[in-house]
């Protein structure tokens, strides 16, 4: 009888503890609803890099939305510094070079033969873009990949690539105009 | 039906507009002609809207004239055949003539002396009369056919709209230069309105409308011709037989000619469509919602071609044209032919030139490496010389001037739309407001870059701010499904550390429990150490009993 009250406490006991985590939870999920959050959240680039020196873009928003600085972002870099003063009513700064300059666009590439499967970068990509099993050859999904270089640090080996994104035919983009002299670019130009 | 007259008037009209000189009669007195094939041909693998088609075949593999060498696997796309019978040289990238320069993928074939083959590559059919809409269409998308007027959509996909009452023809050719739908219906009126009649009864369309300029006059009478000579037959049938419902030419659709006075860009499909019927098509919305298909000359032309020649298309007529020239005119041209060969053949003299036009001077691209190829939207290429005295086009690149606001654009566009507006918004890269002004309605028409005194190369910042946008748009798509996968990851993170902490949990409460379980059980405990104590205390009593008895032994001995 008496061993039967104590699993039934304890029962009890565990799904207390369930459920204020589960109510703390939502407290928590309330508070990253803040709408100002979510507005800062959607300006910044989502590369998660982390060089802002928060574990990624939702808490650097946070912080935005307490005060801290808006440029500390790299990878949003300049226009997303403007976007950021504009949301905020702020004045446009110049990027904060201590935590990086603005780059192009990258993307890991694992040069698959050298890798020893140690799954370490797995555990360090922010938007789960590797795929891998312990001891086999991992691969970065390219179209995943934020090209935030969180996995090259922790490889073991040093087998991870992160080369600039080439443009190609499909993703060529026509250049500012006031920017180019080059007559391949500029559609035909009619004098009569 | 036959009592309707063959020409009309177009009804209606679209604003804006220019009249560009039209240097159309430098090409369009000679008779259509072939070429000698060019010993070396690069044929893209991307000639049309939608994905790039996948090769069929291996380099140094023989391949035969018509051949499918290169086939449309998923989604929208397009077959490419070859122009040439020949041997695959490479396959890889290639120049192309893109507009960035880039070179993109393609398949480059040597020719070999076997030119006279002609085999057929694609499935025959019965008459097409007698054909379902289906297998009419399938032979359509295996001919590889795509829009020949410029846009290269593929034919096939636009002749599966629902609801289509009228096919229009848009023989307009309204560019300055280009005149291969002008020879072309001058020559061979009743192939296009038997391709016409191939696409009417594909989409089950009751009357077919041709629309064209007035100044293509020769082009008008023969295709009036053609037609009158149609609804005589028609007439003929139904007299003999006094029944019309039981013959087929009681269900053919109706013929007749539309006739719009001659202003660029009345070629543009929703300008065609206005001109024809008077009605514009409703914002974001296609042509069908009106009932409407517009077909281009060229293009059923090619339909004409597949279904009753089971030929695909490997060739197509280009305007060759431009002061530099000896002897302009409409040639059949394989694609894949290079510009270099074409200069070659026209004798254009390469000190003279800098760059050619392909397309026409208003929506064309100058293109000043002479390895691009002929593809399927080449339908004109302009070879100019660099400077000119007399008045000409010529490909020019000066800095232009501040807008003065005067507002000659605004009154030149086509679609109605604020040029001055587009151009100040993408000049200071304000993208919201760009999009909100209308630039994706801008159809790259280039009349207000004509008009306008600032010599602004307009259309340079539309296509400019249509990229960038584009790109913004891609960049938070991926930003957006990047912000998802850290979120799902975060939450998984949280998760594991709540089932460890819960486990950790678990276990000093097993711990704790097992404890408890003994401390409530002192009797048990101290019954085992009396009964431990009890089993020495028996030993000891039992030793001393074995002693005295062996001890009293010993004494007894
Ligand atoms: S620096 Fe990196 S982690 Fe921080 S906000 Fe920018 S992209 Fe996100
Ligand atoms: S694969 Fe590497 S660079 Fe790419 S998102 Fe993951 S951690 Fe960052
Ligand atoms: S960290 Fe390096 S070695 Fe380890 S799995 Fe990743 S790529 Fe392979
Ligand atoms: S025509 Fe040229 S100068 Fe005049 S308003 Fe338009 S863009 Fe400005
Ligand atoms: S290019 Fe665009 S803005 Fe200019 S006239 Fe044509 S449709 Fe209008």
């Amino acid at each position: 009888m008496q061993e039967f009250l104590i699993a039934t406490l304890t029962l009890v006991t565990i799904a207390f503890v369930c459920g204020s985590l589960l109510g703390f939870a939502s407290v928590k999920f309330k508070v990253e609803g803040n709408p100002i959050v979510d507005q800062i959240n959607d300006i910044l680039p989502q590369t998660q890099c982390g060089q802002c020196g928060h574990p990624g873009c939702k808490p650097y928003a946070e912080a935005i939305a307490a005060g801290e600085a808006i440029n500390r972002c790299p990878p949003g870099g300049e226009a997303g510094i403007k976007a950021l003063a504009e949301l905020l009513d702020m004045e446009v700064v110049e990027l904060d070079e201590s935590c990086g300059e603005e780059s192009l666009p990258r993307v890991a590439v694992i040069r698959e033969d050298e890798c020893i499967g140690c799954t370490k970068c797995i555990q360090a990509c922010p938007v789960d873009a590797i795929v891998g099993a312990a001891k086999l050859m991992h691969t970065v999904i390219a179209s995943e990949c934020t090209g935030c270089d969180l996995c090259v640090p922790p490889c073991p080996v040093d087998c991870i690539d992160m080369p600039i994104i080439e443009t190609t035919s499909q993703d060529w983009r026509w250049p500012d105009p006031k920017t180019v002299s080059d007559p391949q670019v500029i559609p035909v130009k009619v004098v009569t | 039906m036959t009592d309707l007259p063959i020409i009309e008037k177009a009804k209606g009209h679209f604003h804006g507009g220019v009249h560009p000189q039209e240097f159309k009669s430098i090409s369009n007195q000679a008779e259509i002609s072939a070429l000698p094939s060019p010993s070396n041909l690069v044929i893209p693998l991307q000639q049309h809207i939608g994905n790039a088609s996948q090769p069929i075949v291996n380099v140094g593999e023989t391949v035969e004239k018509g051949q499918l060498i290169a086939s449309c696997t998923s989604g929208l796309g397009a077959n490419i055949h070859a122009p040439v019978s020949g041997i695959v040289k490479s396959i890889g990238p290639h120049h192309t003539g893109h507009p960035s320069g880039l070179p993109t993928a393609a398949i480059e074939l040597e020719t070999n002396d076997q030119q006279n083959l002609n085999s057929e590559y694609l499935p025959r059919l019965n008459h097409w009369r007698e054909e379902t809409s289906d297998n009419l269409r399938n032979c359509i998308k295996n001919a590889g056919i795509v829009g020949l007027g410029g846009a290269t959509f593929p034919t096939e996909a636009k002749l599966k709209t629902a609801n289509i009452k009228t096919l229009i023809v848009n023989a307009m050719e309204c560019e300055p230069y280009i005149t291969c739908d002008d020879r072309l219906l001058r020559e061979h009126p009743e192939q296009v309105i038997e391709g016409s009649q191939i696409a009417a009864k594909i989409v089950n369309a009751t009357e077919i409308i041709f629309a064209i300029e007035d100044n293509k006059p020769e082009a008008i009478s023969s295709l009036e011709k053609a037609i009158r000579l149609i609804r005589e037959a028609q007439k003929s049938t139904i007299d003999s037989s006094g029944e019309p419902k039981n013959s087929s030419a009681g269900t053919e659709p109706s013929l007749r000619i539309v006739i719009a006075p001659t202003k660029y860009p009345s070629g543009g499909e929703k300008q065609t469509i206005e001109l024809v019927t008077g009605k514009q098509v409703p914002k974001d919305q296609l042509p069908a919602s009106l009932g409407l298909l517009v077909q281009n000359v060229a293009t059923l032309h090619s339909i004409y071609n597949a279904v009753v020649n089971q030929k695909p298309l490997t060739e197509r007529l280009v305007t060759i044209t431009g002061d530099l020239v000896n002897k302009p005119g409409n040639y059949w041209i394989p694609f894949g032919t290079k510009l270099t060969h074409l200069i070659e053949t026209f004798e254009v003299d390469r000190k003279k030139i800098s760059a050619a036009i392909l397309g026409g001077p208003m929506m064309g691209q100058s293109i000043s490496n002479f390895d691009t190829p002929v593809t399927k939207s080449t339908n004109c290429i302009i070879f100019n010389r660099t400077q000119s005295n007399e008045k000409s086009w010529v490909i020019e690149t000066k800095p232009h001037q501040a807008c003065i606001r005067c507002s000659e654009c605004q009154q030149a566009c086509p679609v109605d739309l604020l040029p001055q507006q587009l151009y100040w918004f993408s000049e200071s890269k304000q993208w919201e407001p760009l999009e909100k002004q209308g630039l994706f309605d801008c159809i790259e028409c280039g009349a207000c870059a004509y008009v306008c005194p600032s010599e602004i190369p307009l259309v340079h910042y539309y296509r400019f701010g249509k990229s960038e946008i584009r790109k913004n748009k891609a960049n938070q798509e991926k930003a957006e499904k990047a912000k998802q996968r850290f979120e799902f990851r975060e939450m998984r993170l949280a998760r594991a550390k709540e089932e460890r902490a819960m486990k950790h949990k678990k276990a000093a409460e097993e711990r704790k429990k097992a404890a408890n379980n003994q401390q409530e059980d002192p009797s048990g405990k101290q019954a085992a150490i009396n009964r431990a104590l009890e089993r020495v205390k028996q030993k000891k009593a039992g030793l001393a009993q074995s002693q005295t008895t062996q001890d009293s032994g010993e004494a007894n001995e």
